[in-house]
């Protein structure tokens, strides 16, 4: 991985060009949201930390080529599925653009849900524009590009 | 092309040493007196609890922990110790992810449907990153090969 970040979960397994169904991620990413440690962090993360199982999809706009609303359902019904099968409590879905299209962004911008926090990046100029829902407004706060 | 790797664990080395060791301290322990000895003797026997400790260590090493892991790009062999072996060709799997354990070491693990099995990268010096994509491509090569 490169660039910055903070820590949000221990995502201890990794996937890459992960599929469902007909859809394919270039990453995929899941944990659980208690932090790993020695004694004390393990004590402090017990008390504090709920214990969610979550993950991160990540996918470029260019293995999703022509992004329109009828794409984005199907890669938001993916993640759904896979939530639904594992019991994910949330998730992220990371669009990782560099030339995101006003259509991607107001469907990003209008998507709702509480559990499914999207965010589209753009790579280039670092701008991110998220889901308005809290897991979605929680991506633009912990990723740094 | 087939490989093999086989690197000494020093942890799990240090560990049977360590077993060996503290099992003669017991038996030291129970069967003399120690505060009357001598000295020198205590020293000899000292040199002697690490020299049999290295000797019977290194055996219980052999036997129990060191892992040799060989592969070629029709499947694998992993083995553990002198009994644990398991033999898969890499067409039995359909996914590859790479896992982090609590140590922090890492492991590629290979999914057969719900099931999956972990070849310990970290453990065997390899990069895992690396052996991660290298794992991919020869569980798609054995993919194609089944369904040819």
């Amino acid at each position: 991985m490169i660039g910055k970040g903070r820590w949000i979960a221990d995502f201890a397994e990794s996937f890459r060009n992960y599929r469902i169904d007909d859809v394919t991620f270039d990453a995929f990413v899941h944990g659980n949201t208690r932090m790993k440690g020695f004694l004390l962090s393990r004590v402090f993360s017990a008390t504090v930390n709920p214990n969610y199982y979550v993950g991160c999809f990540m996918v470029s706009a260019e293995r999703v080529k022509d992004l329109d609303k009828k794409r984005f359902a199907e890669l938001v019904q993916s993640v759904r599925s896979r939530m639904k099968e594992s019991e994910m409590r949330w998730t992220w879905l990371l669009i990782l653009s560099m030339r995101s299209t006003d259509t991607v962004r107001k469907l990003v911008e209008s998507f709702k849900d509480q559990f499914v926090g999207v965010a589209l990046i753009d790579v280039d100029s670092g701008k991110i524009v998220h889901s308005d829902s809290y897991i979605g407004k929680q991506a633009k706060r912990f990723i740094k590009i | 092309m087939s490989q093999t790797h086989a690197p000494v664990q020093l942890y799990d080395l240090f560990k049977s040493c360590m077993i060996i060791f503290l099992l003669q301290a017991v038996i030291v322990l129970l069967t003399t007196t120690i505060g009357v000895v001598d000295v020198t003797l205590r020293f000899l026997i000292l040199l002697l609890n690490v020299a049999v400790s290295g000797l019977l260590g290194w055996q219980l090493y052999k036997r129990t922990y060191h892992m040799v892991f060989a592969y070629d790009n029709r499947g694998f062999t992993l083995r553990k110790g002198k009994k644990e072996e398991k033999s898969q060709k890499w067409s039995e799997f359909s996914k590859v992810s790479l896992v982090r354990n609590e140590a922090g070491g890492f492991s590629v693990r290979l999914y057969h449907n719900s099931e999956f099995f972990d070849l310990p990268a970290s453990k065997l010096k390899l990069n895992p990153f690396d052996f991660r994509v290298d794992v991919t491509k020869l569980v798609a090569v054995g993919k194609n090969r089944r369904h040819a």
